[in-house]
């Protein structure tokens, strides 16, 4: 899902002094060393993709198709998928497809109108639209469902209003699948319609009014113009929908409406064990999500050709609405907001305060510290060494050459495939007595790379793009060697956009539910574990002093995180920001 | 973009962050240090972490605790077949351990110095690969009695399928939850496997739910998702206890569900020794009384098989039990057909 594009003519500024320097400066002594360099690092991240996920996604997926490869016997059978039909997935497939598209559907006038206001309107409160959808897209989905779940409970804050929290009860179902999957997909559709409306100019809006037209043509008009960001928009919440595992596992499970990605789940970890089964199911889930996820980056690709950024490019003019309009605006929004965010928190608060709190904090913050603790180093670690693949990758990708061009569809690809069945394939690839990895927390730290490395390469794609070629040769003209380069101009110029792509990854990691689940050490169980362990029990009062504490100790990481960066990068920052950060 | 901004010298952290940076170090530094690997115990019991802190408190092994779900329990030891990480298995019912125990994954022939009561005898293999701990029931009906009129409170497993009960059943999947099998099991060995079968085709046709585990069960049961919950005994117990509106019904038959400990086939040496130490301490007193308390809201309400250890008081409630027992040997083997086929024609 890219969050994060750039138009043509920003990934590339010509200019008269590029081309002269280019020309000067080739051959230089130690281009061959250089050369060398670069082939070690080709080939270097070609391991590192094969053992993320080319051995095991291959050995796993291959299972589908040769159910006994695992014991050497090469015999094909469509026997798995038959399996995989008469277990569930073909009911699963149908209801995971039906809220997905429910969700996506309901996801995309809701971002496109906060996108309209953060972009095109001047009400006093826009600057909170977007912190609020990045809460949204970093607050793990078993949080908003283990919020329904709290708000509905006996216990819970509707206690008093048997009636409403009768209505309540509906939200354990597939309205509340539809309503979590629908927030978690609105961040996917606002930052669609965010980037197209800021990179739209007001020339055709404009020539309309001279020609005349009418209000309604001139809003077909716009609707016309911003179509392939509302496909792209659709496509990526659909995607991320039909992918979702937490949900399928809490408010899904909990209320018997099967979703694909628990089935995938239960085929690999409940009896009886079917490896070639999950990878059946796994084939039938990405059959419906991958042309979903393709559909999205050529739209995204399209409408990034067509942007008219450049000299001539006039945003434009935001709308200054009536008093009423306004007010009606902000009560929608708030309302969202308090569904959103306030529910599931004020329900998991009310709840917090109830039992024997004070008796029982020091037992919660005892359960609870050593999976944060545990969490925290390997997302620490991972998201490091996510960034350290993701950067050279972001630059392969943004040159376009056949390497980019193949990293850039393989990334597209594993950001299609759902976390459950990547910690499926690392089961059964790295518990093999040739791979012993299986049962270490360095095969869960590998999953967590494998995972974040998409998302943190489209964070840094559009910087990496930005940055001046120019730079880089002028450094080597004033005798700067590739690594003084690299640490006096092109690391100070990308810090920001490098941490933003290192928090975002702490934070996915931290907060990783399929993986960890699959994989997760003897006696180290990760935070997602031991939160979920409260969500599907019924001691309502520890569960949500959980889920609180858990949220508050990581939000806490980031904004120290953060303090820490900005007072450690120079004053001012570098002039790069990622694009659509704006 | 200014190159000599690089050179603007970084400014010293202020008091507060240097403080709140502490602090967070402190939390980090003070948080329990998760033990070196000494004895890796796979569990799946509400009391196993206390019981782990226990030994180690008593002893001085430390142990590294996995507790799971006994279904993804069983699968995350199938998994690991070629490669096991796991020195003792502790889990409810024995017709999966009986598979490992044909599959030489468990170490066979020790005899713990305890003294058993009949029926903990009764329910000890010869082959000594596993050992009772103790015993619930696979399934009993918990009702909540006011939103269900008496008249329709289900007295026997027939009950279940009649009209007035549409929709207000649920159960456990056998598939995730491992005392479910030995209870459908338990109705195909009473009924005879056809019957068995149709029986379970009758309940799903009267709108029978399936959760995937007691806990979430039980709390679509508190949510009035359903009026009636096939559950194990121990939280059918646990949950009436707390909860006043609630009762058990204890049908005739109950599976009888052991819970069992297993040392691991690989394991030796000084793990070993450790190993036999943890099933020792289990099975003693002090043991007893820490799973006796350690998870009074389910598995605490189990009954003993071990001379001079009580039961627990909630256990006064099942009355009129009428235990079924399972032949390991005959249904463990059986345990994958059965779930398929459960998955296929009622869970999905």
């Amino acid at each position: 899902m890219s969050l994060v594009e750039v138009s043509a003519d920003q990934a590339q500024i010509p200019g008269p002094m590029t081309q002269s320097l280019s020309q000067t400066l080739r051959p230089v002594p130690g281009s061959r060393r250089r050369s060398a360099a670069g082939f070690a690092g080709v080939v270097l991240l070609g391991a590192a993709a094969c053992a993320l996920w080319g051995w095991p996604l291959l050995s796993f997926l291959l299972g589908a198709f040769f159910p006994g490869l695992l014991h050497g016997r090469f015999v094909p059978s469509l026997r798995p998928f038959g399996q995989a039909l008469q277990g569930g997935m073909s009911l699963a497939l149908r209801n995971s497809l039906m809220v997905s598209l429910a969700a996506a559907l309901f996801a995309l006038p809701l971002g496109a109108w906060l996108a309209w206001l953060q972009v095109r309107s001047l009400v006093a409160w826009r600057g909170w639209i977007e912190p609020a959808i990045w809460l949204l897209l970093v607050m793990p989905g078993y949080f908003l469902a283990s919020g329904w779940i709290l708000l509905a409970a006996p216990v819970g804050p509707l206690a008093r209003w048997p009636w409403i929290q009768s209505v309540a009860g509906h939200l354990l179902g597939p309205v509340g699948i539809v309503l979590t999957l629908m927030f978690k997909a609105l961040p996917f559709t606002f930052l669609a319609v965010q980037s197209a409306l800021t990179a739209t100019s007001a020339a055709p809006d404009e020539a309309a009014r001279v020609l005349g037209l009418s209000r309604r043509r001139r809003l077909a008009l716009a609707a016309t113009l911003l179509l392939p960001a509302l496909a792209a928009g659709f496509a990526a919440a659909f995607a991320e929908s039909m992918s979702d595992f937490a949900v399928a596992a809490t408010l899904g499970a909990g209320s018997g409406f099967v979703l694909a990605t628990y089935t995938i789940e239960q085929a690999v970890n409940a009896m009886p064990l079917n490896f070639p089964m999950a990878a059946a199911g796994s084939w039938l889930l990405l059959a419906l999500i991958l042309p979903a996820l393709f559909l999205q980056a050529w739209l995204a690709r399209r409408a990034a050709g067509r942007r008219s950024l450049g000299p001539r490019f006039r945003p434009a003019a935001p709308l200054r609405l009536g008093r009423k309009a306004a007010g009606l605006h902000g009560l929608a929004a708030g309302g969202l907001a308090l569904v959103a965010l306030g529910l599931p928190l004020l329900a998991a608060g009310s709840l917090a305060r109830g039992g024997t709190a004070s008796a029982n904090i020091g037992a919660t913050l005892n359960s609870l510290l050593p999976a944060f603790r545990y969490s925290l180093e390997l997302a620490v670690l991972a998201a490091s060494v996510t960034v350290m693949l993701a950067w050279p990758i972001a630059v392969a990708v943004v040159k376009r050459g056949r390497a980019g061009r193949i990293l850039d569809f393989a990334l597209l690809a594993v950001m299609a495939l759902p976390g459950i069945v990547l910690a499926a394939a690392y089961v059964l690839a790295y518990n093999q007595p040739y791979t012993p990895l299986y049962g270490g927390s360095s095969l869960l730290a590998m999953a967590y790379v494998a995972l974040a490395l998409p998302a943190a390469t489209k964070v840094l794609q559009g910087p990496v793009a930005q940055l001046h070629q120019g730079f880089n040769e002028a450094a080597r003209v004033h005798g700067l060697s590739r690594l003084q380069a690299l640490r006096h101009v092109e690391i100070p110029l990308l810090a920001r956009p490098l941490f933003s792509a290192w928090l975002l990854s702490v934070l996915h990691v931290a907060f990783e539910l399929p993986a960890s689940e699959l994989l997760y050490p003897a006696g180290r169980p990760p935070l997602a574990v031991a939160l979920l362990d409260t969500v599907s029990g019924v001691q309502f009062h520890q569960q949500a002093r959980l889920q609180l504490l858990g949220m508050a100790l990581l939000l806490s990481f980031a904004v120290l995180a953060r303090a820490v960066f900005a007072r450690l990068s120079t004053r001012g920052g570098p002039a790069i920001a990622p694009a659509g950060a704006a | 973009m200014n190159l000599s901004s690089m050179s603007t010298p970084v400014p010293a952290l202020p008091r507060t962050l240097r403080l709140a940076l502490f602090a967070l170090g402190a939390i980090l530094g003070l948080a329990p240090q998760v033990q070196a690997a000494t004895l890796t115990v796979y569990a799946a019991m509400g009391y196993d972490a206390r019981v782990a802190r226990a030994f180690t408190h008593a002893t001085g092994i430390r142990v590294n605790l996995v507790h799971l779900s006994t279904g993804p329990l069983l699968a995350r030891v199938q998994a690991e077949a070629a490669h096991p990480q796991w020195d003792v298995l502790w889990f409810d019912g024995n017709l999966a351990m009986r598979q490992f125990a044909r599959h030489r994954q468990l170490s066979c022939g020790w005899l713990p110095a305890v003294h058993y009561t009949p029926q903990g005898r009764a329910l000890l293999p010869a082959d000594r690969c596993y050992f009772p701990v103790g015993v619930t029931y696979a399934g009993m009906m918990l009702v909540n009695t006011r939103r269900l009129p008496q008249g329709d409170w289900p007295l026997q497993w027939r009950d279940l399928t009649k009209p007035a009960l549409y929709g207000k059943v649920g159960m456990n999947n056998p598939a995730i939850s491992g005392p479910t099998y030995p209870f459908v099991a338990g109705m195909m060995q009473h009924l005879g496997l056809k019957a068995g079968e149709r029986y379970f085709e009758r309940l799903k046709a009267n709108g029978l739910k399936i959760f995937p585990r007691n806990s979430v069960t039980l709390r679509a049961l508190q949510y009035g998702q359903i009026d009636v919950a096939v559950v194990q005994s121990s939280a059918a117990l646990g949950l009436a206890t707390k909860e006043p509106g609630l009762r058990v019904i204890p049908a005739a038959p109950s599976a009888e569900l052991p819970s069992d400990l297993a040392i691991g086939a690989r394991v030796q040496g000084r793990t070993l020794q450790s190993a036999r130490r943890f099933v020792q301490f289990v099975l003693s007193p002090a043991g007893q009384k820490v799973l006796q308390e350690g998870d009074v809201s389910a598995d605490s309400n189990y009954q003993p098989l071990l001379t001079g250890v009580r039961p627990v008081s909630a256990l006064a409630k099942l009355t009129g039990v009428r235990p079924l027992v399972l032949n390991p040997a005959q249904w463990g083997p059986l345990e994958p057909k059965v779930v398929f086929w459960f998955t296929v024609h009622v869970a999905r």
